[in-house]
């Protein structure tokens, strides 16, 4: 996993992708006891915006070192890696707010976890709820900064749906 | 819940504690031993066997 984090910020530093953040499930293991997961999703911001939205030039990079796609993900340094546009406007305030992390050498760019806690919510499914309880137990999110991104996203309705079906017992 | 039940609650508390506050290379390193395991555990399982029309084992059996 470190070096396939390493090759996405080289593709970033060589201006292959834009601004990128780590999320799911890895990008919540640099806040959370880590949790097997199968790929690794970046999500990178296009900016300005494209007339057409295309991953061609990250797939051709990535094919240049030598990295070869395997269905919908490039097989990098042993991990399924799936680039995702930030098109969506939360995810994409995620990428822009992006916290730095750097250690041992390696550099890497990651979600907040509140901004991690919000997606997980949009995204709704029974593993997002998961981590979304496990990030509640773990008080690791400003509850200030969560409120204000769910209340921006529109999610505070969702979010009481949630606590009452998960957190109220 | 009973005493035995609490104790064994507050200690897995307390590894999943431990575990959130590795260094995050560590964790990036525990990443990979656990997507080993899960593939590992998929390719041991028989591919796409329902998981509750399974033939009963002696436990299910009515008496056991």
């Amino acid at each position: 996993m470190k070096s396939t984090l390493a090759v996405v910020e080289k593709l970033h530093a060589d201006g292959i992708i834009g601004p990128y953040a780590v999320g799911g499930a890895v990008g919540a293991a640099f806040y959370l006891e880590p949790v097997a997961t199968l790929d690794v999703d970046i999500f990178v911001l296009f900016e300005p915006a494209p007339l057409i939205l295309t991953l061609t030039p990250i797939y051709e990079a990535c094919a240049r070192l030598g990295y070869e796609a395997e269905g919908d993900a490039i097989q990098i340094e042993g991990w399924p890696v799936q680039f995702l546009p930030a098109t969506q406007p939360l995810v994409a305030e995620a990428v822009r707010n992006a916290v730095n992390r750097q250690s041992d050498g390696l550099t890497t760019r990651v979600m907040s976890a509140e901004h991690l806690m919000a997606i997980a919510l949009q995204t709704g499914r029974a593993k997002d709820y998961a981590r979304l309880v496990m990030f509640v137990e773990a008080g690791v999110a400003g509850p200030d900064r969560l409120r204000d991104i769910l209340a921006r996203h529109s999610l505070l309705d969702a979010w009481a749906k949630f606590e009452h079906r998960f957190l109220k017992s | 819940m009973s005493s035995d039940m609490q104790r064994i609650v507050q200690s897995k508390d307390a590894e999943r504690r431990r575990l959130r506050e590795l260094p995050w290379l560590e964790k990036l390193e525990m990443l990979d031993k656990l997507r080993e395991r899960h593939l590992w555990l998929r390719n041991t399982r028989a591919a796409g066997a329902p998981l509750l029309n399974a033939p009963a084992s002696d436990h299910d059996k009515p008496g056991q």
